[in-house]
């Protein structure tokens, strides 16, 4: 199926690449509309002032997709004066359903310097540079399929050589082969997850079970370094392979990887050859480990999705929908240093859960959970046992979640809908839980 | 619409594949379940006798209305009720009662009714309970909104309301039960707000609720408020609050302070942030769980109280009729984690019981072990901690080694060993601490406890497990399962019987341990003849453990232990020198000279195989143990998570210090790597290509590389370059010892290459090596050595120290195989200064991709369990460097060397303790009877081989042995080493020495059966979230989870419920 849907895509993409009328949104072209369109990856800049968000034009209106910025701070302005005085900006209106939401235009809330992108992009990982501001995202698009590498240099992002506005990404930075070069190895299809170390990222491949290592160091060219197949088990009633979710457990060098196929999270490492200047670095599998804490009577947790740390790496959250739930790994190390990776807690979740993200906002960590077919997000108090706290509308098709610590703010893109919804999580707020700006119109179903 | 068409055709093309079906949503998301009694009463006002005149009326109504009616009862006599309630001659008819269960569901904010029939539990037969439809005006099973975010419910005291404890609007609900069940379209559900004694409201969210036990008064109508007192906790509070439920206003409070100890507050004044406006939480103690129980035996009510965040049980004992504090709280302190950070999820309390009994019948006011009541607690570390909260007031110990209990006769001290008690015994290796553990990494979530009447005419036989009689504990986890624990076992031995011990051990004597489901656990290797007549046999491995039916008896193993030879090394004649498991004298009726049996098999005397045996929870319920000579210390193979992947990759580094593995996962203390330990790399395999290499490498061979198999995983574009420099490196058999081990570092040496059959008290001189070598060859020949013409060997060994190794006994020194050249080594060794040696350091540029390796141990055996893995106390300290844990149990231990430290005969036979205190070194040396059968050789002495008749004969002899505990087994290898034969095979002759002839490869493994098994209830919940005791000893399961079906036969489920009976746990009641 989605190989003939790529076939079909194919001739689309052929068709419309040199289109300037069909370009996405360029904030010169007067063309706020086009914003916001089908919503996939968010990421936060380092310093928590700028959200990025991936377009992943998947209706294939226009030629291309895109990571456009929003201003983080103006929107806490406007999310602050709407929940303590009710001031409306223009351009924003109070939601008919939701009265506690205001709904503005994404325009005010764009910056200048988004680039474009293939289509399809499914998320951003963030690599921050920890060096003062710059930082690099790391964007799988499934539609090629390549990896898109694009700095920011703390204003803007650019990821074409000629630096012009709203450039679509080049080559170089646009990652579809092993070591740059096709005789080495293809990018796998369906580029899924991504997550970014300090030199590094990794994506996952939602039906082939790879694992993509880029090599991502600061300053230099990102590329695609090694590719791993085969560490999951495929499903035994589609014989599909995925991987899925990705996360990394603090600065310790060790990454998590879930796959849809399997109940295995398999850890790896980065390898980099020493004195050697052509050497490439490559994947390391390092320890594996069963979700058997739940799932024996329905599912086996064969279908793991978004994984996530404590800020502290002594927790692991991770989403499977087999049977849908959350579930809590002990991370901590022990005295060795080695990740203990003991399940400890799960708790029910919706159905067709996909990412999450967490944040301590002051009262402890929060899970954030987005839930696709509900419109919702779970929020998960990963104490004790474990319960869900509350559950969030948000709009239609909730698909990434991130959060900003310093702003007690969680962002979530609403694929169906074109908006971003802003939930404030300051356990002390009067709107706590609640969606207190929507970025961009709701489009109609 | 075009829009939503398109995205519907990517997001089925590109997304989500999950098949999904049609949902039933009769149930929602459960979380908590009630039970109350609905259905015709006379209206006496409690006066009694009954008059005829009074109204009947349909009615709630206190629930022992219904627990009188469900009691067995003959046939053809009338259904006992309530006095009052009966038929009176001309009256009108009191219509029968029903059970209502209201099942509390989380997400929708409602109640689901359920209704069964009153009657007694061993009438129920499945498809006994049914939902309700709420509201017949909406289409579907409908249930009644009662709150956001509902937490907790209970039926007031009296019987006629369902009180809502609500966690996302900070209050309560009451639901009016007979609007409920009148038509639930019209139920009447009344908000309530809680206020403290000053009248300020209490707007904290709420975790749990227990209502005061049921009372009241038979035959009295309903009034508009719910009555008695709910108990609520409030985590962000950091209290607990006693509130009336007619009026919402807090009678007591129990505040916990700074320090987690809890005090009564007499007042009723509660000040907590008001959560559902957002006000700040501040941290401090955080009650999660309550159980609140009324014992009507004794006039005992209690509550306890577990916090998320703290090992203090606090347990205040009520009055019963106001359901208030009497005492101020008694704090029960659980024994901390390593971390600190136990805490509480779920608790219970059980009823006051009289401890021990095993006739059958439960004797709580007459028992041998005294009263007692406990408090069984799910914790953090995901275990069920058990305290008693009558007389000991400590924590009991549920893990005591059963090696030390096997003696003791105290039913009331078993009853419960106190955590830290001078009498309390060790506890067994690898437990986590002193709570009963579930089985694998299944984590308790909720536990019940209830009491199990007999039954009368009960077709299941006493010993059968499924039989329950006294007091049980069901525990679910969030696997699915729903475990068994036996509270107070009056159906079974108390202590080890000593008329049958085997059928009688610990763990499934004393109280608060897993239930066990193999049944016939005395069950011995013989046969019945038609006279009735038992005799002893030899020839039976016992019970199939495979049999459609189950498994039965002891634990065994399946057959007698198998060997493995490496090919080439030791000849099959001659693995008589080769270590085995003991072997004992078995005289039966079929074998009346007897034969030898391992210690190991179910045909060994029954003090053997107690002693082979001691702990049955120590063992898991199948699985096969190998003994690998120089085995891995990791055996996961991809399909399973036990002691770490069998094949490790890693990175090596090389400095002026030789190479170094270095891993960022820091797994080698955890793997229990020890110094001298083997390191072998394992390259790639070139008959894969390069798929063993990162991309970009090439899994290069080098020409001349004897070492069949293994390649190098090498840069392209510079493995040709690099192959003459990396030449030793390529061509060896890349084996390293481990000089140092740190957790996410080993320093490798060089391994020099020494015969295998070098004298474990250290050769004398290089004449001994070559004559060793040659003998070493020799066993590969199925010749006696009076006729072997094998050639001597023709490499040199020279009877050096070798620092590489570990320490030798004796002169210390080994038998090296030296050289001059690459020609002079055994293939895969490669000759440098002088010595042939199986690694060398190589230079960096020809390690750097990642290296594949092997951990194994260096000259022991590994003792390694298919599901117990590679068990050893090996841990890292402060520096990082792994040493053996100095608390940890002296037998949670994985290795049997050939030489040992002898052992103590003043030391306690079962357990190895010293008469003043420490313990003999296990494993130990000593010299023990072996059974065998000797070849009859007719002219030894003329040095001819012929063998006579009988061909041999069966002895019992001295041998050399190595005794080995670990935590579920006790084993002898006889002879680990082998002084050589002069003539004959078999002789013993040679006075070689005490000569190893195990080789790398050389296996000895077994199937054991029959170890500790759990009883398991056979429902299928995806998530339970919390077990219920119910009316008539039932037992209820609420599963949260969601049931997603891949088949079109079968629902998805948004959650279910499950009930099955105490007295028959295979019958099953579900909701979905």
């Amino acid at each position: 199926m989605r190989t003939v849907f790529l076939l079909a895509c194919a001739p689309l993409v052929a068709c419309t690449a040199s289109a300037e009328e069909v370009h996405p949104y360029d904030k010169n072209s007067k063309h706020p509309e086009l914003a916001i369109f089908y919503p996939t990856g968010l990421g936060i800049a380092p310093d928590d002032s700028k959200l990025f968000l991936a377009n992943a034009n998947s209706e294939l209106r226009y030629d291309s997709g895109s990571v456009i910025m929003l201003d983080l701070a103006l929107a806490d302005q406007v999310a602050g004066a709407w929940t303590s005085s009710k001031t409306q900006p223009d351009g924003c209106n109070q939601d008919a359903d939701h009265q506690e939401t205001l709904v503005c235009s994404e325009e005010k809330f764009l910056l200048d310097g988004a680039v474009r992108i293939g289509n399809f992009a499914t998320d951003i990982a963030v690599q921050d540079f920890k060096t003062g501001g710059p930082a690099r995202l790391i964007v799988p698009t499934r539609g090629d399929p390549s990896v898109a590498w694009i700095d920011y240099d703390g204003s803007k992002l650019s990821c074409n050589s000629d630096q012009t506005g709203f450039a679509l990404c080049d080559e170089t930075h646009r990652l579809s082969y092993v070591h740059n070069d096709p005789n080495v190895g293809l990018l796998p299809d369906e580029p899924f997850d991504a997550f970014a170390g300090k030199d590094f990222a990794f994506v996952t491949h939602l039906t082939t079970g790879g694992i993509t290592l880029i090599d991502s160091p600061p300053g230099g060219d990102a590329t695609i370094a090694d590719v791993v197949t085969g560490l999951f088990s495929a499903d035994p009633l589609t014989g599909l392979r995925g991987t899925t979710g990705v996360a990394g457990r603090g600065d310790s060098g060790l990454v998590y990887i879930g796959s849809r196929s399997d109940d295995r999270i398999q850890t790896v490492s980065v390898g980099r050859p020493v004195n050697s200047d052509i050497a490439p670095p490559y994947i390391v599998p390092e320890e594996y480990f069963f979700e058997d804490l739940v799932g024996g009577n329905s599912g086996g947790s064969t279908d793991t999705r978004g994984m996530a740390f404590s800020a502290s790496g002594d927790r692991m959250y991770l989403i499977n929908r087999r049977p849908p739930s959350l579930q809590v790994y002990d991370t901590s190390l022990d005295a060795g240093g080695a990740p203990r990776n003991k399940g400890i807690a799960a708790t029910d979740l919706c159905r067709q859960a996909s990412t999450l993200t967490v944040m301590d906002a002051g009262d402890g960590d929060r899970v954030y959970v987005t839930c696709f077919q509900d419109g919702e997000i779970y929020v998960v108090d990963p104490r004790g046992m474990s319960s869900v706290e509350d559950i969030i509308t948000v709009g239609r098709g909730p698909y990434s979640v991130v959060a900003a610590p310093t702003r007690k703010k969680v962002y979530v893109t609403n694929f169906l809908e074109d908006t971003v919804a802003v939930i404030d999580v300051d356990p002390t707020s009067p709107t706590h839980d609640r969606v207190v700006l929507r970025i961009g119109e709701p489009k109609a179903p | 619409m075009k829009r939503l068409a398109i995205l519907a055709v990517m997001i089925a093309a590109c997304s989500d594949t999950t098949p999904t079906t049609t949902d039933l949503l009769n149930i929602n998301r459960p979380i908590d379940m009630s039970f109350a009694c609905y259905g015709g009463m006379r209206v006496t006002n409690g006066t009694l006798p009954a008059t005829a005149d009074e109204p009947v009326i349909v009615s709630a109504q206190p629930t022992f209305g219904c627990d009188i009616r469900s009691q067995p009862h003959a046939l053809g006599t009338p259904v006992p009720v309530a006095p009052g309630q009966e038929a009176i001659p001309n009256a009108a008819i009191v219509p029968d009662a029903q059970w209502v269960g209201f099942v509390l569901q989380s997400e929708p904010g409602t109640v689901a009714i359920a209704t069964w029939n009153t009657k007694p539990s061993t009438a129920f037969s499945g498809g006994d309970v049914s939902v309700v439809d709420a509201n017949l005006l909406v289409p579907g099973q409908n249930g009644i909104s009662v709150g956001e975010k509902p937490v907790a419910i209970g039926t007031d005291t009296i019987g006629c309301k369902e009180v809502i404890a609500n966690a996302g609007s900070c209050d309560m609900s009451v639901l009016d039960i007979n609007s409920a069940m009148a038509g639930g379209q019209n139920a009447i559900v009344d908000r309530l707000a809680v206020t403290d004694a000053a009248g300020n409201k209490v707007r904290s969210k709420p975790a749990a609720m227990q209502m005061q036990p049921p009372a009241g008064v038979m035959g009295v109508q309903c009034g508009p408020t719910a009555t008695g007192i709910a108990w609520v906790a409030y985590p962000s509070c950091h209290a607990v609050a006693a509130i009336d439920t007619a009026t919402g206003k807090v009678q007591r409070a129990i505040k916990f302070d700074a320090a987690g100890v809890a005090t009564v507050d007499p007042t009723g004044n509660l000040s907590c942030p008001d959560e559902c406006s957002g006000a700040a939480v501040m941290p401090g103690t955080r009650p999660v769980a309550l159980s609140l129980l009324n014992d009507t035996r004794v006039g005992r009510s209690i509550l306890a109280i577990g916090a998320d965040n703290s090992n203090l049980v606090p347990v205040v004992a009520l009055a019963p009729a106001s359901a208030l504090p009497s005492l101020a709280p008694r704090q029960i302190a659980l024994q901390q984690t390593a971390k600190n950070d136990l805490g509480i999820t779920s608790l219970t309390v059980s009823p006051q019981i009289g401890m021990g009994g095993s006739t059958g019948v439960i004797n709580d006011d007459a028992s041998i072990g005294g009263q007692g009541q406990y408090v069984y607690a799910v914790a953090t570390d995901n275990t069920v901690r058990v305290a008693d909260i009558l007389t000991i007031n400590k924590e009991c110990d549920t893990q005591a080694d059963p090696r030390y209990l096997t003696m003791l006769t105290d039913v009331k001290f078993l009853s419960c060993m106190p955590v830290g008690d001078s009498r309390t015994p060790p506890r067994r290796p690898l437990a986590r601490g002193p709570g009963i553990e579930l089985l694998g990494d299944a984590i308790p979530t909720s536990v019940a406890i209830t009491k199990v009447d007999p039954v009368d005419g009960t077709l299941l036989l006493p010993g059968d497990p499924k039989r329950l009689i006294g007091y049980f504990a069901f525990i679910t986890a969030a696997n699915g399962a729903t475990y068994i624990a036996n509270v107070d076992n009056d159906d079974f031995a108390d202590v080890v019987d000593p008329q049958n011990p085997i059928g009688t051990p610990i763990p499934l004597d004393i109280a608060h341990q897993l239930r066990d489901s193999v049944p016939f656990r005395s069950l011995l290797a013989t046969t019945t003849d038609a006279n009735q007549k038992v005799t002893p046999i030899c020839d039976t491995n016992g019970p199939d453990p495979d049999a459609t039916t189950g498994n039965e008896g002891g634990p065994r193993s399946t057959d007698y232990p198998g060997r493995v030879l490496p090919t080439g090394t030791v000849a099959n004649e001659k693995v008589l020198a080769l270590p085995s498991i003991r072997q004992v004298k078995c005289v039966g009726s079929d074998e009346p000279n007897g034969k030898p049996v391992a210690e190991t098999q179910f045909a060994a005397p029954v003090d053997v195989r107690l002693a082979t045996f001691p702990d049955l929870r120590g063992l898991r319920g199948d699985e096969v143990w190998t003994l690998s000579w120089e085995g891995s210390l990791s055996q996961d193979t991809g399909n399973n998570h036990i002691d770490g992947p069998a094949i490790r990759e890693s990175q090596m580094f090389v400095d002026g210090f030789g190479p170094h593995l270095i891993d960022q996962g820091k797994p080698y203390c955890d793997a229990g790597v020890e110094p001298y330990d083997i390191v072998q790399l394992r390259g790639c395999d070139p008959s894969l290509g390069d798929a063993d290499c990162a991309l970009g490498y090439t899994c290069f061979v080098h020409p001349q590389s004897k070492v069949a198999g293994i390649g190098a995983c090498m840069l392209k574009q510079e493995a040709d370059r690099l192959a003459n420099a990396c030449k030793p490196f390529l061509t060896s058999l890349r084996r390293y010892t481990v000089s140092k081990s740190t957790s996410g570092q080993l320093d490798l040496l060089p391994r020099k290459h020494v015969l295998h059959t070098s004298p474990v008290d250290g050769c004398t001189d290089d004449t001994q090596c070559q004559t060793l070598a040659n003998y070493a060859l020799q066993l590969a020949s199925s010749a006696n050595p009076v006729d072997d013409h094998t050639a001597p060997d023709s490499h040199h060994y020279a009877c050096q120290l070798d620092p590489t190794r570990a320490p030798v006994a004796g002169t210390g020194k080994l038998c090296i195989q030296t050289c001059s050249t690459d020609t002079d080594c055994d293939d895969g060794t490669v000759c440098d200064n002088g010595t042939c040696m199986e690694s060398v350091t190589p230079p960096q540029a020809c390690v750097n991709a990642g290296q594949r390796y092997e951990l194994r141990a260096h000259d022991a055996f590994t003792v390694v369990g298919s599901k117990s893995g590679y068990v050893h106390s090996i841990i890292a300290d402060p520096n990082g460097t792994c040493v053996k844990d100095p608390n940890a149990s002296p037998f949670q231990v994985g290795r049997i060397p050939l030489i040992a430290p002898a052992c103590d005969p003043t030391a306690d036979p079962q357990t190895g303790k010293l008469p003043g205190g420490g313990y003999q070194p296990n494993p130990c040396e000593e010299t023990t009877d072996e059974t065998e059968l000797e070849a009859n050789y007719n002219n030894l002495a003329g040095g001819v081989c012929t063998i006579g008749t009988p061909a041999s004969n069966l002895v019992t002899v001295a041998r050399d042995s190595i005794l080995f505990r670990n935590r579920g087994m006790q084993l002898e290898i006889v002879d680990p080493t082998y002084p050589g034969d002069k003539v004959c095979i078999g002789d013993r002759g040679a006075n070689l020495g005490r000569i190893p002839v195990v080789t790398a490869g050389f296996q000895i493994n077994f199937r054991q059966t029959a170890g500790f098994n759990p009883l398991l209830v056979a429902i299928t919940p995806s998530l339970p979230i919390k077990a219920v005791t119910g009316p008539t000893e039932s037992v209820w399961v609420i599963d949260e989870g969601d049931f997603l079906s891949t088949s079109i036969a079968t629902p998805s489920t948004r959650g279910k419920v499950f009930r099955f009976e105490g007295q028959s746990i295979t019958t099953i009641n579900l909701l979905e």
